[in-house]
């Protein structure tokens, strides 16, 4: 690593400087882009990182000519490192041949006239995004990672301040309340990446966006790992030799990604990051993560991870047969509560989850694509004027169901056919939905925040589902909104108020007054009266079945309250896990329910 | 004939119970004609209620067929579709069950008028009506504007009984509806569905009075242990059972 006077040795000033590196292509430029100030500080900083392994150092980070987000921590490091002797490769998520791990290699080839290659073992400076090569790095190699996020604590809380407090008293007990609770609710720690890892058990680090399967390469490797993100003007390091430790409990084990049974496409390895790549016609196949490495097991299929250092002795990243998982979790069975065998099965966002989750492996998570199934093979019709409720505990999906109507989340699969639209409205393109949200669909949070600009006035709230619809008169625009807000029984006198100086029933009436104002021919009320006291309550209920009635509109009630569905619902459907488990007349349901679950819930009505 | 009833029965399969089944009627047939006035009678448990509930549809009968000749044609209770169920409530078939169940705080006159401007009458002339039939009640009429919550159980099931007849369904079913009531007040809601229901309109009613049995059915439904026991014209009846 040397640095940019090497090229010009005698320069006296920097036009000597320039003049010396013309021949370049670095015209108007120093060596290696940066000025030599921005490089020293850059250095300083290298140094103090490596004198406090994961230790989140402050240095004066530049401007750099392209966006943030693009490595600009990364590129900083990588120039101050860079000298004409060095061997450069860039790689981004795996790739070398991304445009921005492209045009990262040509600003150094350009600038500071270097080497690059696209073999690990080649390189003397390796940038990189989101992974570690699979091949084992040496000692005289750098490994420089672009960080998004320095801070693994705040995952756990946003405030930096009170971050910085817990670094320096190595308090890290949030973050292992958050694995606890990751624990409890997937039976592993399954933090996909970023995963923190507690450095020369002192500093717990953030590792960069890499997947787990890269973590347990930093602990006591022999190369030097640099850690930069420049929007936050901070780095750490991970020097040679040092303990790197990811937190996990004693008897839950820090676990990689699995890919079980599955082999690269291209190569046929087994023991590499895989990703899952979708072709042109629809299949879905695995191939390595790191392509550089995979072209070389393509011609050399028993090609060892360590080749380069004569032998498989060196420990690096996971276990090489994939059979065999990253530590042991024995008594992983016993200490989960039994998996509820009443749901169905989950999953359909990869080819493993159906298999792979559900309720009989305790689990609603799929452990290859790592999608959690809110709700799965939902059917009904709706017809006008017709209410149907969807009740079940929390949890269910039922809120999930509400947001897919409502358009306000996408659905994984399935259909959702309504006249207004005349095809799938969950194919519908952006505008169209846009249009059907804003005119024929009225949705009413269960969280006034959700629904409701609390900073506007009422009537402002109303109103901007009648801009949304095109109403540009504001006079008819004030006539309709005071009509909606009489037939909602909000006090008129009140509606150029801001709406947080409104009641919660006066805020819930508002919401509904929003969700019905273009006569829509579909209304979402997911827990139209959680949150409200009870006399409250029952006049929302009164005022909304009124309606319900008088426009003949189509509805959706959610709620987990067996009374509200009760009293507005025709139809009801209870889900459980996701699924719809009885469907039938809302009397029906509540005097003479069939499945083992419903009775168990109208039986527990207090 | 409005409704024929043929080999219904219901089990009720209980969970909790390890899925233990119990029986709540079994191959019960009967009709009912237009106009007619059908008692079911028999003691507590012996699946009354039952029986109006698998007509209504509350329950869903587990075998038979329940064929109701609505307006528009006939269809079976016991399987069509839910949709076809919520379209003849109301209009066509009525229930009065023994207990209001009603959301909260709607004036009493409000919830007696909802079932009527819910068919499609006229807000205000189904309020107007709605104060007739309390009165001929004889509910005191400061307590038409008040919440049924707060009122005696007699005064609920006036409510109740008024809610339930008050869109004149051609079809009325009638749970133990004036149990509560004094013999005066009892005796106005029978003039009542004498007077304000057409008289093709007919219905199926429990009832645990004798005189009530008498004076106003036509036939009597005997059922014992969820069993059909025997039907019989009101004037061969004799009240074994009833107190």
């Amino acid at each position: 690593m040397t640095d940019g006077r090497s090229v010009a040795a005698d320069a006296e000033s920097v036009d000597d400087l320039l003049e010396g590196v013309r021949d370049d292509g670095l015209a108007g430029y120093n060596y290696a882009y940066l000025d030599e100030h921005t490089k020293r500080e850059v250095r300083r900083g290298v140094l103090k990182a490596i004198a406090l392994p994961g230790h989140q150092v402050p240095f004066a980070s530049r401007e750099m000519p392209l966006a943030r987000g693009w490595g600009t921590g990364g590129i900083q490091t990588s120039l101050s490192l860079l000298g004409p002797e060095d061997t450069f490769k860039v790689i981004d998520q795996g790739s070398d041949e991304s445009v921005n791990a492209a045009n990262i290699r040509r600003l150094a080839t350009r600038t500071a006239d270097v080497e690059t290659t696209t073999d690990a073992t080649e390189a003397s400076v390796i940038q990189t995004r989101h992974r570690i090569p699979e091949e084992v790095l040496d000692d005289d190699q750098i490994l420089v990672l672009q960080v998004p996020i320095t801070d693994p604590l705040r995952r756990v809380d946003g405030s930096d301040d009170a971050n910085r407090r817990r670094h320096a008293h190595g308090n890290y007990s949030k973050m292992w309340v958050a694995l606890y609770e990751n624990v409890v609710e997937y039976g592993e720690i399954k933090l996909s990446s970023r995963y923190p890892v507690l450095v020369d058990d002192r500093y717990l680090m953030d590792p960069s966006p890499i997947p787990r399967w890269d973590v347990s390469k930093l602990d006591d490797a022999d190369n030097l790992f640099l850690f930069a993100a420049g929007r936050e003007a901070r780095m750490y390091a991970v020097p040679p030799h040092t303990d790197v430790e990811p937190l996990a409990f004693e008897d839950r084990q820090f676990q990689v990604e699995r890919f079980s049974e599955q082999a690269c496409a291209y190569c046929g390895s087994e023991d590499t990051f895989l990703t899952e790549v979708e072709t042109d016609d629809g299949d879905r196949r695995y191939a390595c993560n790191d392509t550089a490495f995979c072209e070389k097991r393509q011609t050399d299929s028993e090609l060892s991870k360590a080749h380069h250092r004569g032998g498989t002795d060196h420990a690096w990243g996971p276990p090489t047969d994939p059979g065999v998982p990253y530590g042991t979790d024995g008594d992983r069975e016993e200490r989960r509560p039994a998996a509820d065998a009443s749901g169905g099965d989950y999953g359909q966002s990869c080819g493993d989850c159906v298999e792979h989750t559900g309720p009989a492996v305790g689990d609603n998570q799929c452990p290859v694509c790592d999608s959690v199934v809110a709700c799965a093979d939902v059917d009904f019709e709706l017809h006008d004027g017709e209410v149907l409720g969807i009740v079940g505990e929390s949890g269910s999906g039922k809120s999930s169901l509400a947001e897919m109507l409502a358009l306000d989340s996408d659905a994984t699969a399935g259909d959702v056919r309504y006249d207004a639209y005349g095809g799938n409205m969950l194919s519908a393109d952006y505008r169209a939905q846009h249009e059907l949200q804003n005119e024929h669909i009225g949705m009413v949070h269960q969280h006034v925040q959700d629904g409701l600009e609390l900073s506007f006035s009422g009537g402002g709230n109303v109103a901007e589902k009648l801009l949304a619809a095109g109403w540009r008169h504001y006079g008819d625009i004030r006539e309709r909104v005071e009509s909606l807000f009489r037939e909602t029984e909000v006090p008129v006198s009140r509606m150029d108020d801001a709406t947080e100086t409104y009641s919660g029933g006066m805020q819930r009436r508002v919401q509904i007054a929003k969700a019905i104002a273009n006569d829509p021919g579909l209304v979402v009320l997911d827990e139209p009266t959680t949150g409200l006291d009870v006399s409250v309550q029952a006049r929302v209920l009164d005022m909304f079945r009124r309606l319900q009635r008088e426009q003949d509109v189509a509805t959706v009630v959610v709620s987990h309250d067996l009374d509200v569905i009760r009293l507005l619902a025709d139809r009801t459907l209870v889900m459980r896990h996701g699924r719809v488990i009885e469907t039938g007349l809302t009397d029906r349901i509540m005097e003479d329910p069939h499945h083992e679950y419903t009775q168990t819930l109208i039986n527990s009505v207090l | 004939m409005i409704l024929d009833i043929d080999a219904v029965s219901k089990t009720f399969e209980m969970h909790v119970l390890d899925g233990k089944t119990v029986p709540g009627l079994a191959d019960v047939r009967f009709s009912v004609d237009e106009g007619e006035f059908v008692a079911i009678v028999g003691e507590s448990g012996s699946g009354k209620s039952s029986l109006l509930k698998c007509i209504h549809r509350t329950y869903e009968p587990t075998s038979g067929t329940i064929r109701f000749r609505t307006e528009d044609g006939e269809i079976d209770l016991a399987s069509c579709s839910d949709r076809d169920v919520l379209a003849v409530r109301g209009s066509e078939l009525g229930y009065a069950s023994q207990f209001l169940d009603e959301i909260p705080r709607v004036p009493a006159v409000d919830v007696v008028a909802r079932p009527m401007w819910e068919q499609g009458t006229d807000r205000e002339a189904a309020r107007e009506r709605a104060r007739e039939l309390l009165a001929a009640l004889s509910l005191p009429a400061d307590l038409f504007d008040a919440y049924p919550a707060t009122f005696s159980g007699g005064e609920r099931q006036r409510v109740n009984f008024a809610r339930a007849i008050g869109p004149q369904p051609r079809l009325l079913l009638l749970d133990e509806p004036t149990s509560a009531l004094d013999p005066e007040t009892r005796a106005s809601a029978l003039e009542l569905l004498d007077s304000y229901l057409p008289t093709s309109t007919a219905m199926i009613g429990v009832f645990h009075n004798y005189e009530v049995v008498r004076r106003i059915a036509d036939r009597v439904v005997v059922l014992a242990d969820a069993e059909l026991q025997r039907v019989v014209d009101v004037a061969d009846y004799t009240p074994e059972v009833l107190a």
